[in-house]
Parts: structure tokens; C-alpha cells; sequence
């Protein structure tokens, strides 16, 4: 399940951002970050499925993924454009979980992002 | 160097391709097993999302590894990334597991390769210990 050219891409996506030019990710890093990116995707869009089938619509719009994006990327640094600003990141202090508690009761929960 | 700024947006464009592919792919599933449709727009807006999320895991995991005194970001650092969300992170170390007792296995393999060939001992108990004592720390 987990394929090792996700790891690879995953490896270049994250290198892209380091700061110093020397770190590297192991394989095993790799791997489990693609799972972690694949469960974050799975998140946005569930959630946005959420927020369209509240409102009786079949199709998922952006306006729907907005709603959503703040409790996604809450307390994780800034949500680029779409959602309002969450400020500064905050450095270590994640606490047990994001500021907002996404709905209770529903059946894919799995992230406080 | 203007030959690095241009290669450097190559492969961001690159990348963010290979992210859309992968996030198209992930919300067609999800699409067929809730019964809806994406908008092209709102597949591509996931997309961006979560590119510019790997700028934040980034940071976050080389100054995990940089904290260690490590310049290597290993499933250690992916999972304090992960344990803003007991869920996500009882997930995460479950699939750490399965990498760590996945790849004793292959070692096993090895060694007991190896050790046929030389006829001597293998090392294999010390390390799953290693592995164990290693995983049982974020637990």
C-alpha cells in the first residue's frame, strides 16, 4: 500500500521546503509522510463532502471546502488563501489538538489538523 | 544563479503536478464511495492545499530532527508531526509499526540468506529490540 514512488515525491516535496540543504528523510519517513499527506487529502475532501451533503447538493464546491479548511489547517501555520489566517505558526505548541473540535458523530474523524 | 531559480521552479511546477495527480486520484475514491462529484476547481484548490502544507510538515520535521541533533528526519519526527490528534496519530504509529516489523522481516530474510551461506549467528533478537524500544517511546 504504501509505494515506494510515493516516497520518492514525497522525499522532493519536502526537501523543497527545508531550510538547511543538508537534511534528508529516511525511507521509512518517507513512507509514513505519504500516508500522513494521503489521509490529510482523504480529510479535505470527506469533510467538504460533508458540508455539500449537508446542504442536500451532490456536487462539492469550493465554497465547501472552505467551510472545512479551518478546523483542517487550524493552529498549523497559515491556511493559504482560501480560509482566514490562523497567524503566526505556532512553533511546538500543538496542545491535544486544534483550536476548533470538528463535529461530533461523524463517521471519518481521524484528524485534528 | 538564475539556472537554479529556473530548475527550482521546474520542480515545483513538477511536483505540484505529481500532487495534483495523486489528489485527483484520492478524491475520485472518495467521490465514488460517497456518491458525489468534485468540481475541477475545488480538486485543484485540494491540490494547493496541501502542497503548501508540506512547507509547514517541512519546517516542522527538520527542526524536529535539527532538535535531536540529527540532519535525517526519521519516523520519530513524522510522528510528533502526527500527535496533534490522538486519531491521527494512533494511525500513524500503526503504520510505523507495520514498516518497522515489515522490514525485520526482510532482514530476517537477509541475514538467514547470509547465514546459510557463512553457517554463523544472527544478530536478529537485538534488533527487535532496537525496533520495539524505539516505537514504544511515542506510544
Amino acid at each position: 500500500r504504501l509505494a515506494r514512488r510515493e516516497g520518492e515525491t514525497v522525499d522532493r516535496l519536502l526537501r523543497l521546503h527545508f531550510r538547511d540543504g543538508r537534511t534528508r528523510v529516511n525511507g521509512d519517513a518517507q513512507l509514513l509522510m505519504a500516508e500522513m499527506l494521503n489521509v490529510f487529502v482523504r480529510e479535505a475532501a470527506a469533510r467538504a463532502v460533508r458540508q455539500a451533503k449537508a446542504q442536500e447538493l451532490e456536487q462539492v464546491d469550493i465554497e465547501h471546502l472552505e467551510k472545512v479548511l479551518p478546523q483542517l489547517v487550524g493552529g498549523c501555520g497559515s491556511a493559504p488563501g482560501l480560509g482566514p489566517r490562523q497567524g503566526p505558526p505556532p512553533r511546538g505548541r500543538r496542545g491535544g489538538g486544534s483550536d476548533a473540535e470538528p463535529p461530533a458523530g461523524l463517521p471519518l474523524q481521524l484528524l485534528d489538523f | 544563479m538564475e539556472a537554479t531559480e529556473e530548475e527550482r521552479l521546474l520542480l515545483t511546477q513538477r511536483l505540484k503536478a505529481a500532487v495534483h495527480y495523486t489528489v485527483g486520484c484520492l478524491c475520485q475514491d472518495v467521490a465514488e464511495d460517497k456518491d458525489v462529484q468534485f468540481t475541477k476547481q475545488t480538486i485543484a484548490a485540494i491540490s494547493e492545499i496541501t502542497f503548501r502544507q508540506c512547507d509547514n510538515f517541512a519546517k516542522d520535521l527538520e527542526m524536529f530532527a535539527r532538535h535531536a541533533k540529527r540532519s535525517t528526519v526519521t519516523t520519530e519526527d513524522v510522528k510528533l508531526l502526527a500527535r496533534r490528534s490522538n486519531s491521527l496519530l494512533k494511525y500513524i504509529t500503526q503504520k510505523s509499526e507495520e514498516l518497522a516489523s515489515s522490514n525485520m522481516e526482510q532482514k530476517e530474510k537477509k541475514k538467514k540468506k547470509s547465514s546459510a551461506a557463512k553457517g554463523g549467528k544472527i544478530p536478529g533478537e537485538q534488533e527487535a529490540a532496537v525496533n520495539e524500544s524505539e516505537d514504544s517511546n511515542m506510544a
